[in-house]
């Protein structure tokens, strides 16, 4: 909007804009389209030990690192715990307090103390007020107001006080954050229902277990005067802090497909049009023993050979199983990793929820910065829940890679009864580049392996189905011609 | 212990307080004339009362861990004790004294 000179009011107040305060916490700023509501407050609920705490004591630490100063009220922790809790993620709160950014409360009230009728929550407040004005405060953070609140033994009453607290809170002017539980229990969450009115933005944090695993979503659930997105996301610890897993604004940032890199079979490259293409990515799919890992080594030799990194994500064997299974086709996989250019990372999949496999996966591409990308098996990654648990991490994962210039390589296993049409069985075919379909053939003698090229996005591809085999230097591609469409 | 037991019937009757208010909300103004009843129904007690402001000394709120007002920290007869509130329930101030009961 451009500036109107007649309404200096306008002008000078914009009360039309909501200000918002950077939460500095990894994916939460994107999920919240730049942060939270500045000057008002922000409701963390979830159930225990969803992470609210962690959340709102990351949004401190980012704050007292960029020069705003702000105040941990907690009426549940030990200062030493939390100092503990911090340190766990390398914050280190006493240096931040030594620099006047961070003032810590802790407001537990003594268990044994004696109650002798009715008080209110002024003298918190004028703690409050003075470490406000001690520091200069411009985040607060209200932990755990409910084991207070609960004191007053009073539904109005403790809604009366928390109303004290935020119009207190408001009229400083400062950005707050408060952490709410919210049970299973449905009296318990109706009790503070009310919060979820008051606030101008609220965020449910979610633990929850899916066949058997463990995983953690976060989800805005309003968010006054602002857009949002309106999605559940993973969300995660990492050792620096919190890590949101949004799927970003879906592939308008993705990087173009680039040169071809060699599959590391040359033959293949040939009825590719060239190989696999840069930022590309690739899916093999085929049932049992046809032989789709001796393909991903291949190309993954190929990356390394070419002084490039590549990152190995395993989720069926180890390194040593891989590494013994390779010598037949005649693949060397330890030479490579000596060189330091490949790194294997071996997962089971059920081993924790998909924000915790991201996580790992994100970090080691941030340290590693590889060039590549293998995924074997991600048939495998169903069994971090769920088809749909599959689908999120490796959507987000490729999401990831194409914003980053990675090329990827999937391997997928398919069953007996999966139609061929049905490629991954995970539905991943839109951020798929290039699909390659592996089949045994069983002839009078013995089984034929066989291959074809389903797709390969912008190049001229073979549309023939060629035979192979796996001898002991690698694979080789029989009846080859130019990829002449036909 | 034996500390403990020889204030609490001890000759002295000495009655140490320290009331913590906020201004003149409500409930302060209750505590204060609770708290004035409260010595007058004890005539044979010497009482030694503080009253601090949480407004004006936040701080002193924060050493003694008064988070809510008003609040009253009995300093003698030890061991010190806080009760929150207005003070309404006469019977717990009574009970910290024995003889009294």
């Amino acid at each position: 909007m451009p500036p109107n000179p007649k309404n200096p009011i306008n002008d000078a107040e914009q009360p039309d804009m909501i200000s918002k305060v950077s939460t500095g916490i990894f994916g939460l700023d994107e999920v919240l389209l730049g942060g939270v509501p500045a000057g008002s407050m922000t409701l963390l609920s979830g159930g225990p030990g969803s992470g609210k705490t962690m959340m709102g004591l990351e949004f401190l630490v980012r704050g007292a690192r960029s020069g705003s100063p702000g105040i941990l009220l907690t009426f549940e922790e030990k200062e030493r715990a939390l100092r503990k809790y911090a340190y766990h993620f390398g914050w280190n709160l006493a240096e931040l307090e030594e620099q006047g950014n961070l003032a810590l409360i802790s407001a537990r009230i003594q268990p044994d103390a004696i109650l002798s009728g009715d008080f209110d929550l002024r003298g918190i407040l004028s703690i409050l007020r003075q470490k406000a004005a001690d520091i200069k405060a411009e985040r607060v953070l209200i932990d755990a107001p409910d084991v207070f609140l609960r004191l007053l033994d009073n539904i109005a009453k403790e809604r009366a006080e928390l109303h004290l607290l935020h119009e207190w809170l408001i009229g400083e002017g400062v950005t707050t954050l408060m952490t709410v539980k919210k049970g299973t229990n449905s009296v318990f969450s109706s009790h503070y229902e009310f919060l979820d009115y008051m606030a101008d933005c609220v965020i449910y944090l979610d633990q929850r277990v899916y066949e058997q695993v463990t995983t953690r979503r976060l989800r805005v659930v309003k968010y006054r005067g602002s857009a949002y997105g309106r999605n559940e996301y993973p969300f995660g610890f990492t050792n620096s802090g919190v890590c949101i897993i949004p799927v970003t604004q879906t592939s308008l940032r993705h990087q173009a497909l680039g040169e071809c890199l060699s599959s590391g079979i040359t033959t293949l490259d040939d009825l590719l049009g060239g190989g696999y293409r840069r930022c590309s990515c690739t899916l093999i799919t085929g049932s049992s023993g046809t032989g789709k890992t001796t393909f991903a080594c291949s190309f993954a030799l190929s990356v390394v050979a070419h002084g490039q990194r590549l990152l190995y994500l395993n989720f069926e064997e180890s390194w040593d199983a891989l590494t013994s299974c390779m010598i037949s086709p005649g693949l060397d996989l330890k030479p490579a990793q000596e060189s330091g250019n490949l790194r294997f990372i071996s997962n089971m999949p059920e081993s924790q929820g998909i924000e915790e496999h991201l996580i790992q996966a994100f970090q080691a591409i941030e340290k590693f910065k590889p060039s590549c990308l293998i995924v074997d098996a991600i048939s495998a990654c169903r069994r971090m829940g769920s088809a749909h648990s599959a689908f999120d991490y490796l959507l987000r994962l490729i999401d990831h890679c194409k914003q980053r210039g990675i090329t990827t390589f999937l391997t997928n296993l398919t069953t007996a009864t999966d139609t061929s049409q049905e490629i991954t069985g995970i539905d991943l075919s839109s951020v798929i580049d290039t699909v390659i379909i592996l089949r045994n053939v069983e002839t009078d003698n013995g089984y034929r392996r066989e291959l074809g090229i389903l797709k390969s996005r912008g190049r001229r591809h073979s549309t023939r189905i060629h035979q192979f085999h796996i001898t002991d230097h690698g694979i080789e591609i029989e009846n080859l011609e130019a990829p002449d469409g036909k | 212990m034996e500390n403990n037991s020889q204030n609490r019937i001890g000759a002295q009757k000495r009655f140490a307080v320290r009331l913590f208010i906020a201004g003149d909300a409500p409930n302060s103004l209750i505590a204060r004339k609770n708290l004035e009843r409260f010595q007058e129904s004890l005539p044979g007690y010497k009482f030694d009362i503080e009253i601090v402001d949480v407004n004006e000394n936040p701080q002193m709120a924060l050493q003694c861990g008064v988070f809510v007002t008003p609040a009253l920290l009995v300093i003698d007869p030890s061991p010190e004790t806080l009760i929150f509130g207005n003070l309404c329930n006469n019977e717990t101030l009574r009970n910290l004294f024995p003889e009294d009961v």
